[in-house]
C-alpha cells in the first residue's frame, strides 16, 4: 500500500489494517491478537500518517482514526475471545461426556472386581493427567484400608503409611487427611455408606475439575459396590449349594450308618434275652452278623472320614506304583464278610503296567464297587472283576465291575454317583457311589457304568497307570505299604 | 403257628429278625424288596408284615397301599430317622403301627402282640355294637362308655373320638384320619383340637399318665390295653 499512501485517507488505509489483526486474533488467539494491534498501531502511524518514520500522529483527524481502528479492533478481539472460550468449553464438555461414557460402558461389562478397579484407576489418570491414582478398599479380614488398585507412579513410603494407618489404629473414610500437598484423598460412598478411598498424585485441580472427579468418585462407588454386592450374591449361591450338599451328605451318611446298628441292635437284644433259647447255630449266626455289621461300621466311618479330608483339601492321595491284581485283593478282602471269595472271577490282561494311585482310596472305591454288585446281584451269582490298558490311550489303566442285577437304566447312569440322588424306591443309593466317585476322581480318573455281558451293571474305573521303567518291574518285586 | 413276612433289602436285619423272630415262635418268611414283598404277602397270606420303608425298587408306602387294597393283614413299618416323613404317609395308607430304626427286639415283639391281638377282636368289628379297650367299655349303640363298670360322661365329639380310637384300637391312627373320621372330610390340619380332646379324654377315663390314649408325638393317637415294651435305647 505504500506506492499509494499519498492518494489513501488515513480512515480507508486502518480498515484495511483491521483485516489482517483480526484473522490473527481468530487463528492465534487473544495474545496474538494484541500483538497484531499493537503492531498495526505502530505501522499505521509510522507509514501512513505524515509525516512519515515518525510516531508523531499530528492532525486532528488522524487521532479519530486511529482511535476508531483501535476501538473495532478491540470489540472485535473481544467477541473474538468470547467465542474461543465458548469453542474450548464445549470441546472439555465433549472429552469429559466421553470419557464419563467410555468409563460407565467399562464399568457395566461383567468383569473381576480387580480388573474393574484398575479401570476405574486408569480413566481418571488419562481424564486428570495425574501423576498416581490409586483405589483403597476396606479389606474383609481386618477392616483396615488396602490399597486394590494402582496405576502410574507407586505410591510408597510416607505418603502410603499416611493412607493405610498402622495395625491398632481404625481407619477412617470420612476424613480427609491430606498427607503432603500433593496427596488428594476422595471418599467414595454408596447409598449412604463409605466403600472406599480414591488417591490421587499429581497436579492441583481446578473447580471444572473437581466436578468432573466428584462424578468419577460416584461411578466408582457404585461400581464398586455393585461388585461386593454380586461378590456377595455369589457367596451366598455358594454356601447354600455347599449347605445343601452336606446335608445330603449327612443324611445319607446317617442312613447308611443306622444300617448296620439295626441289625447289631436285633443280633444283640436277642442274645442278652433272658426267656428266649437260642440254638448253638443260631447264636453263632447272630454273633457273625454282629462283627461284620461291626467291621461294615468301622469301614464306614473311615472311609466317610477320608471323603471329608479329601473334600477339606486335609487329604492328597499318596500315589505309588501298586500291581492291579494287589488292588482288587485288597479290595476283595475290604468286603469279605459280605461277599463271597469264590463268587469274584478276576480277568487280568496280560502285560498290564501297574497303577499309579492312592491303595487305600482306590481299593475301597473298588471294593464300594464290588459290595454294590453283591447287594444287587441274586445271591450265588458271579461277579466278574476286569482289569485292562484304556482303548487308545496306554498311561490310563481301566477296571470293570459286571454283575447280574437288575442293571441301571440309560436315565439314571449319571445319578447313581450323584449323593443326591434318590433310588425309585425313595430309598437313597447309599454313600458307596458317590464315593468311589470321589476317590477315583481325586486321582483324576473317572467313574461310568454301562451294561454287562449278563445284562446287569459293568461299572468302569479309569485310572492312571505307573508309566517309565517301573513298568518293566516283575511285581513280585514291589514292595506295599 | 403264626406267620410273619418280614420285607427289608438289608441281609444283615434280615438275618437277624429271622433268627429273633423264630426263636419266638413266630414262622418267618423274608422278602428282599417291594415286589417279591407284595407277592409274597399273596401267596402264603401272612398273618402280619413287617415293612421297612426304604426299599430299593418300590417305596414302602405304596407297598401298604397296595396291600390294603385286598388284605387288613396288620402292617408295621420299619423307619429310620431318613423316612420320618413318610413314616405318616404309610400309616394314612393303613398301617397299623411303626418301629423306628435301630430297635431292640422285646420292643419289636410287644408291637406285633398288640397288632395281632387287635386285629383278631378288628375282625368281626363291622358287626359289633359294642368294644372292650383295657377297662374301657364301649356302647356303640347305646352310647354310653363305662370305666371299670362306672358309667362316665362324655360329650358327643368325645365320644366319637373314643369310639374312632377303639374301632381301631392298637392301631396308631394318624392326626389326619382321626380328624377327618370324626371332625368330617373339610378337616386335616387341625391337630391343636386333637390336644384338647385327647387330654379330656384322658382326664375323664381316669388315664392322666396315657398309658392307654398314647401319644405318637408328630403322628397320631393310639388307644392301647396295654403298655408296650419301652423301648431299651
Amino acid at each position: 500500500m505504500l506506492p499509494f499512501r499519498s492518494h489513501l485517507s488515513l480512515a480507508a488505509a486502518a480498515l484495511v489494517f483491521v483485516l489482517p489483526v483480526v484473522a490473527a486474533m481468530v487463528i492465534g488467539g487473544a495474545w496474538v491478537g494484541i500483538i497484531a494491534v499493537v503492531v498495526g498501531f505502530v505501522v499505521l502511524d509510522v507509514a501512513f500518517i505524515p509525516p512519515y518514520g515518525t510516531l508523531t500522529v499530528g492532525s486532528g483527524q488522524n487521532w479519530v482514526a486511529l482511535v476508531a481502528y483501535v476501538a473495532v479492533v478491540l470489540l472485535v478481539a473481544k467477541v473474538v475471545s468470547r467465542l474461543q472460550q465458548l469453542r474450548a468449553d464445549a470441546a472439555r464438555n465433549a472429552t469429559d461426556s466421553r470419557r464419563l461414557l467410555e468409563l460407565s460402558e467399562l464399568l457395566v461389562a461383567d468383569k473381576p472386581v480387580s480388573e474393574m478397579l484398575g479401570v476405574v484407576a486408569s480413566s481418571v489418570l488419562g481424564a486428570f493427567d495425574l501423576e498416581t491414582v490409586a483405589l483403597l478398599l476396606p479389606s474383609e479380614e481386618t477392616g483396615y484400608l488396602e490399597v486394590v488398585a494402582s496405576v502410574g507412579v507407586t505410591l510408597q513410603g510416607e505418603s502410603l503409611e499416611r493412607l493405610m494407618p498402622a495395625p491398632g489404629t481404625p481407619a477412617s473414610l470420612t476424613g480427609s487427611v491430606v498427607a503432603g500437598a500433593l496427596l488428594r484423598q476422595i471418599p467414595l460412598a454408596a447409598a449412604g455408606r463409605p466403600v472406599g478411598l480414591l488417591v490421587l498424585r499429581g497436579r492441583a485441580l481446578d473447580v471444572h475439575d473437581r466436578a468432573l472427579l466428584a462424578t468419577y468418585a460416584n461411578h466408582a462407588a457404585l461400581a464398586i459396590e455393585r461388585a461386593q454386592l454380586r461378590h456377595q450374591a455369589l457367596r451366598a449361591d455358594l454356601l447354600q449349594e455347599v449347605d445343601a450338599w452336606r446335608a445330603a451328605l449327612v443324611g445319607t451318611v446317617a442312613h447308611d450308618l443306622r444300617t448296620p446298628l439295626a441289625s447289631i441292635k436285633v443280633a444283640v437284644s436277642d442274645l442278652r434275652e433272658p426267656g428266649i433259647v437260642l440254638a448253638d447255630a443260631a447264636r453263632r449266626e447272630l454273633l457273625e452278623t454282629i462283627e461284620e455289621q461291626t467291621d461294615r461300621l468301622t469301614r464306614l466311618v473311615s472311609t466317610v472320614l477320608d471323603l471329608w479330608r479329601l473334600e477339606a483339601g486335609a487329604r492328597r492321595p499318596k500315589r505309588e506304583s501298586v500291581v492291579v491284581e494287589d488292588l482288587i485283593d485288597e479290595a476283595a478282602a475290604l468286603v469279605d464278610s459280605t461277599l463271597d471269595a469264590s463268587r469274584l472271577r478276576k480277568v487280568i490282561a496280560p502285560n498290564l503296567p501297574p497303577a499309579e494311585v492312592d491303595p487305600t482310596l482306590i481299593a475301597q472305591a473298588l471294593a464300594n464297587l464290588l459290595e454294590n454288585a453283591s447287594r444287587h446281584s441274586p445271591p450265588g451269582r458271579e461277579i466278574l472283576v476286569e482289569a485292562m490298558r484304556r482303548r487308545g490311550s496306554p498311561d490310563a489303566i481301566e477296571l470293570a465291575v459286571s454283575d447280574s442285577g437288575p442293571g441301571v437304566p440309560p436315565e439314571q447312569r449319571e445319578l447313581i454317583f450323584d449323593l443326591f440322588h434318590r433310588g425309585a424306591g425313595g430309598g437313597r443309593a447309599g454313600l458307596g457311589l458317590a464315593i468311589a466317585k470321589a476317590f477315583v476322581e481325586a486321582h483324576g480318573g473317572r467313574v461310568g457304568v454301562g451294561v454287562s455281558r449278563a445284562g446287569g451293571a459293568r461299572f468302569v474305573l479309569t485310572l492312571p497307570a505307573t508309566s517309565g521303567p517301573s513298568r518293566e518291574l516283575p511285581s513280585e518285586e514291589k514292595v506295599f505299604s | 403257628m403264626t406267620k410273619v413276612l418280614v420285607v427289608d433289602d438289608d441281609p444283615a436285619l434280615l438275618r437277624a429278625l429271622r433268627i429273633g423272630l423264630e426263636a419266638r415262635g413266630f414262622e418267618v418268611m423274608v422278602a428282599h424288596n417291594g415286589a417279591e414283598g407284595l407277592s409274597r404277602a399273596s401267596q402264603a397270606i401272612p398273618d402280619l408284615i413287617v415293612l421297612d420303608l426304604g426299599l430299593p425298587d418300590v417305596d414302602g408306602v405304596e407297598v401298604c397301599r397296595r396291600l390294603r387294597q385286598w388284605t387288613e393283614v396288620p402292617v408295621i413299618v420299619l423307619s429310620a430317622l431318613d423316612s420320618e416323613d413318610r413314616k405318616v404317609l404309610a400309616l394314612d395308607s393303613g398301617a397299623d403301627d411303626y418301629v423306628t430304626k435301630p430297635f431292640g427286639m422285646h420292643e419289636l415283639e410287644a408291637r406285633l402282640r398288640v397288632a395281632l391281638r387287635h386285629a383278631a377282636a378288628r375282625n368281626p368289628a363291622a358287626a359289633v355294637s359294642s368294644l372292650t379297650v383295657g377297662p374301657v367299655h364301649v356302647d356303640l349303640a347305646a352310647r354310653v362308655v363305662e370305666v371299670g363298670q362306672a358309667p362316665i360322661e362324655l360329650t358327643a365329639r368325645e365320644f366319637d373320638l373314643l369310639a374312632y380310637l377303639a374301632r381301631n384300637a392298637g392301631k396308631v391312627c394318624t392326626h389326619r384320619s382321626i380328624l377327618r373320621e370324626v371332625w368330617g372330610p373339610g378337616y386335616g390340619n387341625e391337630t391343636h383340637y386333637l390336644r384338647v380332646y385327647a387330654s379330656r379324654l384322658r382326664r375323664k377315663l381316669g388315664d392322666e399318665a396315657g398309658p392307654l390314649l398314647r401319644t405318637n408325638p408328630g403322628v397320631g393317637y393310639q388307644l392301647v390295653d396295654e403298655r408296650p415294651a419301652p423301648s431299651r435305647s
